[in-house]
């Protein structure tokens, strides 16, 4: 009879007895061949394994019975599993690990694009604090992306021209809307600055070309902003500056935060003490309230919503279009709204995105001729994505804009005329992003627009890839096609145009290293179907057409100097067209051949003080001389800058404050950006010419913003109850 | 006889089970050891992967999980200087072990004491751009490491090793950071660990306490 007595005994003894040890090892390589160092190797489920050594072997005793699993974990790498059958006195094994596609796709081709962006997975170039520490951006988003290669300076309008490219061509998107105004409202040669302020957004992406097929309409250039999420916490401050002032105060609650702000500025006192080369009547004087609410839904989704008010008026006697030695008084009134509104969330496996934006602008100015223009645009956009594996990720979605423009105008001969424009535009894309292997990704997108305004459609092609040399190397190209509606004023009298074109190929060297970033980047853009005005009857015509060229350098270093941070761009331009009123093919008053900036950054901590100094240089740009036959044969002198900022932490009655003070042009440099000429020749024959410079020789801003309820003294912020 | 077989058949599950206790006491102690020694990024690794090894063995235990975090972690405070991108993935793999850790026993002080060295970490990679964004979140965990244990000595050493390393003007620096290595130093004597529980950081506190000191 057999004892169940015995037969536990037997059970539960067997793993004392049953001590037959197995020694397994093996050499672990990937699948393409390098072996692989520090790897984990286990059989699941008991405490048996072994590291990898340098030279990717492993060794190890299991005393294990039976059919076990052999793990091999690795980061970066899919885990190796292959069933083992023990007691195996002698195990050999050869297992091979493939680079898993997730750790790939992270990886952004770098052709075309910035980025500065809280992500760390992302190429980080510009973050808003440097945006605010540049020297010569005095807190401007524009201001510091002229910072970067390809752009050109472009001092009279404030506004970034990319590659060649004219103003209108670079166009800025909020949380993937366009942006009908995102410059406040000026007049020519009178400086715009950008409406937001660079501590809205947690990233920038500036795409010098060969952007998604997300966006459309922009020729040239994408400035792709994010706002930030939920406030971190409750905040009142108070800015007290040269020019002005401002109110703010920030509620955070468990999910949602509110923020409203005012604001209003004046320059009359500053133009009182400063020498000004404008003759100002009435000083620029804003006024503006702006609104933020967040509000992060049970689901992990962010509903948010931006809205922003602002007037602004000034005016000045400003030289005639016809004589420019005489002047006439000019006034400018300005109101703008903005809404922009999004929802984001996870649906299932897909990532879904709805976002209205709403925008009114009217600029009104007065002088001997009378011009108002209204134009509003509300835009809806939704979009989904998701990974279908581990090696495809699909994006697609489509917007829809409606837009009118509404300009009345009065001539010098009180002659009048009133435009009225309206725009339906529709647009859809879609996307892939493709791991293609393990050293090559690739975007490919494919986006179809339709204007009714036009009675046009189009149908953009974009692709781009790279080639993965190593973690922090990569080597990437582009290639796209973009197109943009002809300007509003362009369409006074006709509306049977093409979309302008534009044809962007890019190819891109990128390092990212211990602190260094270095790229190179050289394209080509061609242009087709410019806009052309007729001389003699004003009518618009797609007859224009043109290229640039050339190579732009970044080298940013982050590095060697203790507490300090530099870079250095160089942009190399070619480039000529034709269109507008330019009777031949000829290069732009806005471009200029070579473009150097050197921004660096220092903190001295025994000071509390962040200092900056920008350098920038920029060759001679052209302007056309009519007394020459030659069109826009003429260069103005190069172009010089030095500007300086520091920004000085402290403690105000226990609040936390920041005294920022910074000068442009500190070594008095003339700067020249072009000339003006009269329509008629004086009594010499000759025409009279007026340079267009700065407002005034140096820019000097000081302000102090205290932050109430941030408190940053030792005993407060550490005051954890230890 | 019915009776004393039963007995006898649970001495000796109980039996296997002390075995199994004691097969993890000894897998621990030994890979505890291991992981002091440990110097280079490749060494910490190697005390992470064993401990990987035993949390894939014992899925009820946190402390292995919690080992491995804390060994990930201080390889990729090392990998910082000699390749970022690697130490921000491996301080990724930390934060992902100490999840698992954190889903078994989500009131342990030991844990939210790691959750800040962790943050720490993140931090460190760019000071600039993430302190202002994290050091409210290390604060919150440090406040809660101590709130959940007020005797364990790595929420203030943690704390001052922060303090240390910030600047001045925010509330950190040398004469800020000494009262936490202080306080950590004296709650370091008093501590008794058990076993396998976390025991790190007095030398390194004592090494600290000693430069503010000096300064």
């Amino acid at each position: 009879m057999r004892s169940p007595f015995l037969s536990a005994i037997v059970f539960l003894l067997f793993p004392f007895f049953a001590n037959a040890q197995s020694t397994l090892s093996g050499t672990v390589l990937t699948t393409r061949g390098d072996t692989v160092i520090g790897a984990n190797i286990l059989l699941e489920g008991t405490y048996d394994g072994a590291t990898t050594d340098i030279n990717g072997f492993f060794s190890f005793r299991s005393a294990e019975q039976g059919a076990q699993t052999l793990l091999v974990i690795y980061l970066g790498c899919d885990t190796f599993r292959q069933i083992v059958q023990l007691p195996n006195a002698k195990l050999q094994l050869a297992p091979r690990l493939k680079e898993s596609a997730s750790a790939l796709q992270e990886v952004v081709i770098s052709a075309g694009s910035f980025e500065a962006a809280s992500d760390r997975k992302k190429a980080v170039i510009l973050s808003s604090i440097d945006i605010a520490l540049t020297a010569s951006a005095t807190a401007d988003i524009a201001g510091a992306i002229t910072t970067l290669p390809g752009t050109t300076r472009n001092g009279e309008s404030g506004q970034i021209l990319v590659r060649g490219g004219a103003g209108y061509e670079t166009r800025t998107f909020i949380d993937g809307l366009l942006v009908q105004n995102p410059y406040n409202s000026s007049v020519p040669n009178v400086p715009a600055r950008n409406r937001f302020s660079p501590f809205l957004f947690k990233g920038t992406m500036f795409s010098t070309g060969g952007y998604s097929a997300e966006y459309g309409q922009a020729l040239s250039s994408a400035l792709i902003l994010q706002t930030e999420d939920l406030a971190p916490k409750n905040n009142t401050g108070v800015s007290l500056m040269s020019v002005g002032g401002g109110l703010s105060h920030t509620q955070r609650w468990k999910r949602t935060s509110a923020s409203l702000s005012g604001s209003y500025s004046n320059l009359a006192p500053y133009f009182a003490l400063l020498p000004q080369n404008i003759d100002w009547i009435k000083a620029p004087q804003s006024g503006g309230a702006e609104l933020i609410l967040r509000h992060q839904t049970k689901q992990e989704g962010m509903v948010k919503l931006y809205g922003s008010a602002n007037r602004s008026a000034m005016s000045m006697n400003y030289p005639d279009a016809f004589q420019p030695e005489q002047t006439n008084p000019l006034s400018l009134l300005a109101d703008n709204v903005y809404l922009n509104t999004s929802y984001r969330s996870q649906v299932g496996k897909w990532t879904m995105f709805a976002g209205l934006a709403y925008t009114w602008n009217r600029d009104s100015i007065g002088s001997n001729i009378a011009q108002r223009k209204i134009q509003q645009s509300a835009q809806a956009r939704f979009t989904l994505s998701r990974s279908y594996s581990r090696k495809v990720k699909l994006k697609f979605g489509g917007e829809y804009l409606t837009g009118r423009y509404d300009e009345y105008f009065r001539d010098t001969d009180f002659s009048q005329f009133h435009v009225l424009r309206k725009e339906q535009y529709g647009a859809a894309f879609a996307e892939s992003d493709l791991v293609i292997s393990s050293k090559i990704v690739a975007r490919v997108g494919l986006r179809a627009e339709h204007s009714g305004l036009l009675q046009k459609t189009n149908l953009a092609p974009r692709i781009s890839a790279a080639y993965i040399l190593d973690d922090n190397e990569q080597v990437a190209m582009a290639f796209g096609q973009f197109y943009q509606n002809p300007e509003y004023d362009l369409l006074r009298r006709n509306t049977d145009l093409q979309f302008e074109r534009a044809t962007h190929y890019m190819l891109n060297y990128q390092r990212i290293r211990n602190g260094y970033t270095f790229r190179v980047e050289a394209y080509q853009k061609t242009y087709k179907n410019l806009v052309k005005t007729d001389p003699s009857t004003y009518l618009s015509n797609n007859g224009g057409g043109g290229y640039a060229r050339g190579i732009d350098v970044f080298f940013r270093d982050q590095k060697t100097i203790k507490r300090g941070d530099y870079w250095v761009s160089y942009s190399y331009l070619d480039t000529k067209r034709d269109y507008r009123d330019f009777p031949v093919e000829a290069v732009p008053t806005f471009a200029a051949t070579h473009n150097v900036s050197v921004v660096y950054k220092h903190w001295f901590s025994g000071i509390n003080t962040a200092f900056g100094a920008t350098y920038a240089y920029q060759s001679g740009r052209p302007y056309n001389d009519p007394n020459t036959n030659a069109f826009n044969s003429g260069r103005t002198p190069d172009y010089h800058d030095l500007s300086v900022n520091a920004s000085y932490l402290t403690n105000l009655a226990g609040h936390f404050t920041i005294l920022y003070v910074s000068a442009t042009n500190i070594l008095g440099f003339d700067q020249v950006y072009g000339y003006q000429f009269g329509t008629a020749p004086g009594p010499d024959g000759r025409f009279a010419a007026r340079a267009i410079t700065p407002p005034s020789r140096h820019f000097l801003f000081v302000g102090l913003f205290i932050n109430f309820g941030q408190r940053y003294k030792a005993s407060e912020t550490t005051k954890v109850d230890i | 006889m019915k009776n004393s077989l039963l007995l006898f058949s649970f001495l000796f599950i109980g039996a296997s089970l002390f075995a199994q206790n004691a097969k993890y006491n000894a897998a621990m102690t030994n890979a505890i050891t291991r992981l002091d020694s440990a110097q280079t990024s490749a060494q910490y690794l190697e005390s992470a992967n064993d401990f990987a090894r035993i949390a894939s063995a014992e899925p009820k235990e946190w402390l292995p999980n919690y080992y491995a975090a804390l060994s990930h972690l201080s390889a990729a405070f090392i990998l910082l200087k000699e390749n970022p991108a690697k130490a921000l993935e491996t301080v990724d793999v930390a934060q992902a072990n100490l999840d698992k850790a954190k889903a078994m026993v989500p009131g342990e002080s030991e844990i939210a004491a790691l959750q800040a060295y962790i943050l720490i970490a993140r931090v460190s990679e760019n000071p600039m751009v993430k302190g202002q964004e994290l050091s409210p979140k290390v604060f919150a965990e440090l406040g809660k490491a101590a709130g959940l244990n007020p005797k364990n000595p790595r929420a203030p050493f943690l704390q001052g090793m922060y303090t240390m390393n910030m600047p001045e003007f925010y509330g950190g620096g040398a004469t800020n950071a000494k009262p936490f290595f202080e306080k950590a130093a004296a709650l370091f004597e008093q501590a008794t660990p058990g076993d396998l529980m976390p025991r790190w950081g007095k030398e390194t506190n004592a090494y600290f306490l000693e430069q503010v000191t000096k300064k």
